[in-house]
């Protein structure tokens, strides 16, 4: 990294070339106060706290250091009676209208203002004559609330809003004196991701969940890793007394977890943390005893299962029991289960639970693994494209890091989906294809002349694909996301694409780059008679040369030239395939076969918790019925859920807070869980278990009951985990897990193209139904999956009017 | 007296028409310029007249427009500021009602320098009737070829929009008037960029006052040196100043740089109302500092004298006020003004002119406690020179030269001292 020399009240010191002034004093221990400043955000240079005395050059007014790029030879004073007098100044202003009522404020502790009052206030007032000016106090979403009179105007939560969610959802109202943080409405309808609570620096906004609830100076805050999507995001979870009561990426004493995410995080992985310490959780084992589940103890249960397993293996053999587990779990649950199918049962049949919504990993790591992008490497892509899946509801991480693409870093996006995205806004092209017909872009990249037959099938521009395509073979980093929508042959394609679009030489890439970012810049977007851009319109229209903002610490290395972020589903899935809790690797049964066999092959199921009832959606009176039919059925879950109900034992199990281990993200990155809190009731982690199981059984997995000693056994056996372990994860934070690259010599290319060929000309075959019937149709997969987070695909498409009553819908794709 | 600017003020609107304003010799200096200079010599032209930019700061305007990139990715645009909003000041209103074509004409002359084939008129909500002039004045000059396509056969096209703002003060600073011109939120920009680098839309944009650019077209016309040769060495040509307060006849009145503030009081305004004696003036708008009446003696109206008087010749807004005037209420009021149009966007701006009010009002009710007054210059002392745009400061300097010229008229709002004024009255 270049480097140049500033001198710092008098001490000469290197910042790097280009750097904030605020930030490169912040890396030489000159801490500099600040409100409106963020790393991750444009400049504002509005609360005026960060002045400091430019002296060379010489600059006769103040300047702000969160607007000025650091350059070489300069010569900047911090420490002066100006200086502090400024700051001070700015403090006794901010708080000349300020309730001061921090002994009931949420935030006092963490609180910015209070922190910079402290730190360089006056220790006087001179405002105690004045009246104040009230604001009410008022809760302007479900899960945030708003006190305006707290507020500062540096609005981080604007931008936030804007930069980061691409919502506009709060914004600034009035003017002057008057100025409040507030929305459209007073009503704030947004995907409540929570980032402006987080970012605000004094209590003007609060967490609704956290209000009255802790005082910050009483929470343990715990590193941990988020669960409820395979973004993998590092949150701080917030315990007070034993309980989890927040978690945030970020809390107001600028302590971050440190992940991937930096200061984002979701609403899911915000607010779904009240289910840590339901009234509903299961809080000891149970045994059926007639009709009804019984509380029993853990011996009494263990030995349960373990008879009625060891009856069912001795009458119809190891084969006829099944073991499913969630692909949430931690990597040791899965391993312990895999091994539990292996050694204390004799079964082939152990698979982690999906439906045919997953990714298609066999195929994707057939031939071994492509390059798999990480969240840095998606942020300094560019090309992305994106093909099926919505991240903005599914993976909000990746989302973010893709507008971040765009935003900061002048990337193309290009989006191939059959569902509506609020990502389109950033697109520079967005094919709406028909749903199922995916597959046909991978046709199309793979060679030029098959454009017209693709984009047939996915009814959509030729052109726009030619677009699509030149593009990418123009760029030197692209960077793939996919869903589950790429199925079969175009999964395996993905591998090709290196081959078919081989990277331009240096120049001609830097080249190309060039011409596009002069394009973007000479670009003027018209409406009506006077030229004016649009609100989304990206930054480097405008400005190319801005202070770095770069979220990635240093910048990625691209070994390749295409990389990819398969979007699967859960938490850990690429956990549960690479511990070998997947169906095929040993030709035992998917899950959804295992469930399909039961009262059949199946005998009796391990569910280790998952809800296989509950996830069967419109089928779940079959699945149901299915799970009765076994002999026996042992559930290891946190609820009474459906599946439970059904169960002849049921385990009590922890929750990720209370479960300690690895997980591996969508980039393939594995990431150490930290137990936050003890485990609720007599809830007990799924190895420990399963492997106490394995021990009633008659064997012995070896892990002593010491965690340690399952990862230590997964480092040595698994391959691209060698060199890990706990305590070392627990250093480093991310670590992409390398697996061997795919083996060019054993592609069959000529057989992926044919199988790809076919699947777009099925679907060109199925094309006689009426298009207009297809587009209403668009958009009701999505729904279907997620009937309750689908508010922004309605408000972009609102549902088409009813057709005729009683007229069938036609079926497009006969399954 | 050389009129330059004003010499169509006596058809009281007459000049609207493009027929009268080509009859009395407009329309001249556009073919000239056009047909007989380059880009580069009309820049050249307006460096010779030492032409300063009439909003207010002052800045060379020729120094301005050579900022302008020649070579440029974005189109560049001519902004002409007529959002006129400085308490005291009305002359670009004049300017525009009884002789737009002038301003026309000087708009296109100098998009024609700075190679500009866009430009916006972005004028005062509150003139609304004035934009309807405008437009028509616009319309008349499209029709007659002045505008649109291949100007006067000479390959250069220009397009001319009237934009109304919507009633914000900050909207006169340039870029909060860029910001606002393209929809949004009237907030200053960060600086650097300047305009003139990444301007409107992202091009390379030259604000400019409506009276500096209706001077273009005489300086085509008749020559820089010429135009310079009106005014000072420093500041050239003619002013238009607003005179406003107690004088007998307030007006616009075009005054070459140089004259003495006595004299326009004395002869153009025909001397102080009732022929009391002069207080107190400001000679430049409600935001620069306040002149006593010693000082106005000296003063003569170009920038120089202005700065070693301490004060700045502004918009040209003269309030003349008398000796019945209490400055302590005058302050006030200004100060109500700057609190009521902070945009909000910087702390010290937004919260400062609150406090600031805060005190005045309680000052103004006999409220006042002591240390009041050092209270006063303090906080203006805090705002001054750190505030995000110049409005901090317009805010500021007022107050802090009304506390050092005319401090007894603050001090007797103190309550302690205005018992004891009671009792001596007593």
């Amino acid at each position: 990294m270049e480097t140049v020399k500033i001198t710092i009240n008098g001490q000469e010191v290197t910042a790097p070339k280009g750097e904030l002034l605020i930030e490169a004093c912040e890396m030489n221990g000159v801490y500099l106060p600040r409100f409106c400043h963020h790393r991750g955000l444009t400049p504002q240079a509005s609360c005026r706290m960060c002045v400091v005395r430019v002296d060379n050059p010489r600059i006769p007014k103040l300047q702000t250091a969160c607007t000025m790029p650091v350059t070489d030879g300069m010569v900047v004073t911090t420490e002066s009676k100006e200086v502090e007098e400024t700051r001070a100044a700015m403090i006794e202003f901010l708080l000349a209208n300020h309730p001061v009522d921090c002994p009931v404020c949420d935030r006092a502790g963490e609180c910015e203002l209070q922190d910079q009052t402290y730190g360089f206030g006056e220790d006087r007032i001179r405002s105690q004559y004045e009246d104040k000016e009230n604001h009410l106090e008022r809760q302007i979403s479900p899960f945030i609330y708003n006190d305006p009179q707290r507020c500062v105007t540096c609005k981080r939560c604007t931008r936030v809003c804007e930069e980061w969610m691409d919502e506009n959802a709060i914004t600034v109202l009035n003017r002057g004196s008057a100025t409040v943080i507030s929305s459209f409405g007073g009503w704030v309808e947004c995907s409540n991701c929570g980032n402006c609570v987080d970012v605000c620096p004094t209590g003007t906004l609060l967490h609704v969940p956290y209000k009255y609830v802790a005082r910050p100076w009483d929470l343990k805050q715990t590193p941990t890793v988020c669960n409820f999507c395979s973004d993998g995001c590092s949150m701080l979870a917030g315990i007070r007394s034993e309980k989890l009561i927040r978690t945030v990426a970020r809390d107001g004493r600028g302590r971050t977890a440190g992940g991937i995410n930096h200061d984002f995080l979701c609403s899911l992985g915000r607010y779904t943390i009240d289910f840590v310490h339901s009234k509903e959780r299961v809080d000891r084992p149970m045994i059926r005893r007639g009709e009804n589940l019984v509380p029993a103890t853990w011996d009494e249960a263990l030995s349960f299962a373990a008879k009625r397993l060891a009856e069912v293996r001795e009458k119809s053999g190891g084969d006829s029991i099944g073991v499913i587990s969630a692909a949430r779990l931690l990597n040791e649950d899965q391993y312990t289960l895999r091994r539990f199918a292996d050694n204390a049962i004799g079964t082939k049949n152990a698979d982690f639970y999906h439906d045919d919504d997953e990714i298609d990993l066999a195929s994707f790591f057939r031939n071994g693994a492509p390059a798999i992008a990480t969240q840095a490497h998606l942020q300094n892509a560019e090309v992305v494209l994106l093909i099926g899946s919505d991240p903005n509801e599914e993976n909000p991480l990746t989302a973010f890091s893709i507008r971040w693409a765009v935003r900061q870093k002048a990337a193309r996006l290009f989006i191939v989906n059959s569902v509506a995205s609020r990502l389109e806004r950033q697109a520079n092209v967005a094919l709406r294809v028909r749903e199922g017909s995916e597959n046909a872009i991978l046709a199309a990249l793979l060679d030029e002349a098959r454009i017209g037959e693709a984009a047939d099938a996915m009814g959509a521009d030729a052109d726009a694909v030619r677009t699509i395509r030149k593009a990418i073979q123009e760029s030197s980093r692209v960077v793939v996301v996919f869903g589950d929508e790429l199925r079969g042959a175009a999964v395996e394609a993905l591998a090709l694409l290196e081959d078919v679009l081989p990277a331009l030489d240096a120049e001609a890439a830097d080249a190309a780059r060039k011409s596009y970012i002069d394009a973007l810049q000479r670009q003027v977007k018209s409406s009506n008679s006077t030229q004016k851009p649009s609100i989304n319109e990206n930054p480097y229209t405008y400005i190319v040369e801005r202070p770095t903002l770069e979220v990635a610490a240093e910048p990625a290395r691209y070994e390749t030239k295409f990389s990819f972020v398969p979007l699967v589903r859960y938490a850990n899935t690429m956990g549960a395939a690479l511990m070998g809790m997947a169906a095929g690797e040993k030709g035992g049964k998917s899950a959804q076969a295992m469930i399909q066999a039961a009262g059949g092959e199946i005998k009796a199921l391990v569910i280790a918790g998952e809800d296989v009832v509950g996830k069967a959606n419109g089928h779940a009176s079959t699945v149901g019925a299915q799970l009765a039919k076994l002999d026996f059925l042992a559930v290891t879950e946190m609820f009474l859920t459906d599946t439970a109900k059904l169960a002849d034992v049921v385990f009590p199990a922890t929750s990720f807070a209370e479960a300690q281990g690895t997980q591996i993200n969508n980039g393939l990155q594995i990431q150490f869980v930290r137990r936050s809190i003890p485990p609720v009731g007599q809830a007990r982690p799924d190895w420990m278990i399963v492997s106490q199981l394995a021990r009633m059984l008659g064997a012995d997995l070896g892990f002593q009951g010491q965690l340690k000693n399952v990862f230590k056994e997964v480092a040595a056996t698994v391959p691209g985990f060698g060199g890990l372990s706990h305590n070392l994860l627990a250093n480093e934070g991310a670590t992409q897990i390398r697996l061997a690259a795919p083996d060019r010599g054993t592609i069959n290319a000529a057989d992926v193209r044919e199988r790809l060929a076919g699947e777009v000309a099925r679907v060109n075959r199925s094309l006689a139904v009426d298009r207009d019937e297809i587009a209403a149709q668009a958009g009701s997969r999505l729904k279907n999956r997620y009937p309750l987070i689908t508010r922004y695909s309605e408000m972009i498409n609102p549902e088409a009017p009813a057709t005729e009553e009683g007229k069938a819908v036609p079926t497009v794709f006969p399954a | 007296m050389t009129k330059v600017l004003t010499n169509r003020f006596h058809l009281l609107g007459g000049a609207c028409d493009i027929a009268v304003y080509e009859e009395t010799g407009g329309y001249k200096a556009l073919p000239k310029a056009l047909k007989e200079f380059k880009p580069e010599q009309i820049i050249d032209e307006v460096k010779k007249s030492v032409l300063r930019g009439r909003g207010g700061a002052g800045f060379a305007t020729g120094m301005k427009w050579s900022f302008v990139p020649k070579e440029s990715k974005r189109p560049k645009y001519l902004v002409c500021n007529a959002d006129e909003s400085e308490p005291g000041t009305g002359k670009d209103r004049d300017l525009m009602r009884y002789d737009p074509h002038q301003l026309i004409e000087g708009m296109i002359i100098s998009a024609f320098a700075i190679g500009s084939n866009a430009s916006y008129i972005y004028i005062r909500g509150e003139y609304w009737y004035i934009k309807e002039i405008l437009e028509k004045a616009v319309a008349q000059a499209y029709a007659k070829g002045y505008l649109g396509k291949n100007i006067l056969g000479s390959g250069f096209d220009h397009d001319m929009y009237v934009h109304p703002g919507a009633g914000a003060y900050i909207c006169g600073e340039e870029t909060a008037l860029l910001e606002s011109l393209e929809g949004k939120r009237g907030h200053p920009r960060l600086k650097p960029p300047f305009p003139a680098v990444v301007g409107l839309y992202g091009g390379p944009t030259v604000v400019n006052n409506v009276e500096t650019l209706a001077v273009v077209p005489h300086v085509i016309l008749n020559g820089g040196e010429w135009y310079k040769a009106l005014g000072t060495e420093k500041s050239g040509g003619t002013k238009l100043f607003t005179v406003s307060g107690h004088v007998n006849k307030p007006g616009n009145y075009e005054v070459p740089m140089g004259y003495p503030l006595m004299s326009l009081i004395e002869n153009e305004c025909g001397g102080m109302r009732g022929g009391r004696k002069l207080k107190a003036c400001i000679p430049g708008g409600s935001s620069v500092p306040i002149l006593t009446a010693e000082e106005c003696g000296k003063m003569t109206l170009d920038y120089e004298s202005a700065a070693s008087l301490g004060t700045m010749l502004g918009s040209g807004g003269v309030i003349v006020m008398d000796e019945t005037t209490d400055i302590f209420e005058t302050t006030r009021n200004v100060t109500h003004f700057y609190k009521h149009e902070s945009c909000g966007w910087c702390t010290p701006c937004r919260e400062g002119t609150r406090w600031l009010y805060k005190v005045f009002e309680r000052m103004h009710r006999y409220e006042g406690r002591p240390g009041d007054v050092e209270l006063l210059y303090d906080l203006a002392d805090k705002i001054l020179g750190k505030s995000f745009c110049a409005l901090g400061d317009a805010a500021a300097m007022p107050v802090q030269s009304a506390i050092k010229k005319f401090r007894e008229d603050f001090e007797r709002r103190i309550k302690t001292n205005l018992v004891k004024i009671q009792k001596a009255a007593d």
